[in-house]
């Protein structure tokens, strides 16, 4: 009698098992999500920043003496560019991310996009936030995949160059497993380093951060309208979802109202937090791109193909 | 360029396979990206949870790039607003000023510029010096009064206990704050503001010659998160 692939991978040793799941096909709308709306988040990020290349990377801005090596919040100086310069590298910023998001020369145009984000989060630490830091972290992931496959300008000319070739439904990309471990990494990160801070000891810790320049109208709205303990409620709601995401996110059966929870708390964060939305896009687009079931990927790359005749 | 997974067609009519599984990229440097990736996960996670051992051990812009998590992790005493002051030569006192026009990245928000410049260097004199000249020349340059100083102070406004009303967010002149609420964190000496403006010391005009507040350094600045 044969034995089945889940019975032979529990026999394994833990490094083949690894191994085993690093290797096993993926539905390759897992990689062309990303691939599609992360540089979009990202640059939606960097708009305001872009905007004002000059003053951001340029010699039109204040600027960060160097303060040596001893400077943690200076981890390298980059003195500041010519302002034509800003302008170029921002223009190759943009150029990059969109031709990722469209899939036009994907895999090379991700490393344009992650090397000129790493340059752009270190010239300006005041102007770097956490979709600073992720950015690069996302290109190179993106550099070393087959994204762009599937969907995008360079799958759509292969296509009309050969209308029989068969498009590939699925990937086999150590890529897709990065994102897949990096959200609860990240999440159990943040939820104890919550635990180690205030959130056990004070009971409103969110209703704290209400109140200043991120505020938007639906803050104001939920705020006025919440009563007190909801506060406390959604507190304690992000705090188990963070600390044990590495148990919701692997444990199947409720893996997918994980999934529903973790975007619904960025949905949140990027209605009431408004500077914090791309990040919020950014981080919704890794969740629901990693961890949403397969057979719902595998019906929507169906639908998707229909729709654009891909 | 892709193989098929499934070469068994379900029914007679179809027979192109459901699954068509992409080859894998041939890459000499698997192994070394795989242990990147990991390296990157553990740092991520550790500098999370507030371990100091990648601070020991990685190089400062790999730490960096790793600090990803742990935001929002205290509660936010007070809301925090950093504001500047220029030191009039015609008038001989300090009136606020705007800097925004000058820091127009998220000019309105506490992610602008400015604002992230006293958050993390309000104690570093040799960044609040750079400040103060780069303020007085945007200053003296765009065509308002002339100032001679600076003097960068943060507000630390109360909010409504939870469920109480709240009313938005509103910039309000600095002298409508009272003392109680704001703290001056850098300001120019005396002789360098008199130097700038071309005037003698007035012996009436008190005794602050140095660039540092006398008082302890408020700590509900420090309790900032930024995502």
């Amino acid at each position: 009698m044969s034995e089945t692939e889940p019975t032979l991978r529990a026999r394994m040793f833990v490094g083949d098992r690894f191994f085993s799941w690093l290797k096993t096909p993926v539905p390759v709308l897992r990689l062309e999500l990303v691939r599609f709306a992360a540089p979009l988040a990202i640059l939606g990020f960097m708009s305001s920043r872009i905007a004002y290349a000059d003053e951001w990377l340029g010699d039109g801005g204040f600027r960060v003496p160097d303060l040596g090596v001893a400077d943690p919040r200076q981890p390298l100086y980059l003195p500041a560019l010519p302002g034509w310069a800003a302008w170029w590298v921002a223009a190759a910023f943009i150029a990059s991310g969109l031709a990722v998001s469209l899939g036009f020369h994907a895999r090379r145009a991700a490393w344009v996009f992650a090397s000129v984000a790493a340059y752009v989060a270190l010239s300006d630490r005041l102007a770097a936030f956490s979709v600073s830091k992720m950015a690069p972290v996302v290109g190179v992931a993106l550099a070393l995949s087959p994204c762009g496959l599937r969907f995008g300008i360079d799958a759509w000319r292969q296509r009309r160059a050969d209308p029989e070739l068969r498009l590939p439904t699925h990937v086999v990309s150590g890529s897709v497993r990065f994102f897949q471990i990096l959200i609860p990494t990240i999440y159990c990160a943040s939820g104890i380093a919550k635990c180690r801070g205030d959130w056990l000891k004070e009971p409103f810790v969110l209703w704290s951060h209400l109140h200043g320049t991120y505020q938007t109208g639906v803050t104001i709205l939920l705020a006025n309208l919440l009563p007190a303990f909801a506060w406390t409620l959604f507190q304690v709601f992000t705090l188990v979802l963070e600390t044990f995401a590495p148990l919701w996110f692997a444990w199947g059966r409720v893996r997918p109202v994980a999934v529903l929870a973790a975007a619904s708390m960025h949905a949140m964060i990027g209605l009431m937090f408004g500077p914090v939305r791309y990040f919020a896009m950014l981080m919704a687009t890794l969740i629901v791109a990693s961890h949403i079931s397969a057979e719902r990927l595998e019906r929507a790359e169906k639908r998707l193909a229909r729709l654009i005749r891909a | 360029m892709a193989e098929e997974l499934e070469p068994k067609p379900r029914s007679k009519k179809s027979k192109r396979p459901k699954v068509v599984v992409a080859p894998e990229l041939a890459s000499r440097f698997r192994s070394f990206w795989v242990v990147v990736a990991g390296l990157y996960l553990t740092t991520v996670w550790l500098d999370g949870v507030g371990s100091t051992f990648p601070a020991k051990i990685t190089p400062r812009p790999w730490l960096y790039f790793s600090q990803v998590a742990a935001l929002f992790v205290t509660a936010a005493p007070k809301v925090i607003d950093y504001r500047a002051e220029g030191w009039s030569c015609s008038e001989r006192t300090w009136v606020e000023i705007d800097v925004r026009p000058w820091f127009r990245i998220d000019r309105d928000n506490k992610e602008n510029r400015f604002q992230r410049a006293l958050q993390f260097y309000r104690k570093n004199r040799t960044v609040m010096q750079a400040l103060e000249d780069f303020v007085i020349k945007r200053n003296n340059a765009s065509g308002n009064p002339p100032i001679g100083g600076v003097r960068f102070a943060s507000l630390r406004l109360s909010y409504p206990p939870a469920g109480e009303h709240i009313a938005p967010y509103e910039r309000l002149p600095l002298a409508t704050y009272s003392g109680e609420q704001r703290h001056d964190w850098y300001w120019t000496p005396r002789p360098r503001r008199n130097e700038r403006c071309g005037q003698h010391a007035d012996p009436k005009d008190g005794t602050d010659d140095s660039d540092r507040p006398s008082s302890p350094a408020r700590k509900d600045d420090d309790r900032e998160s930024d995502p």
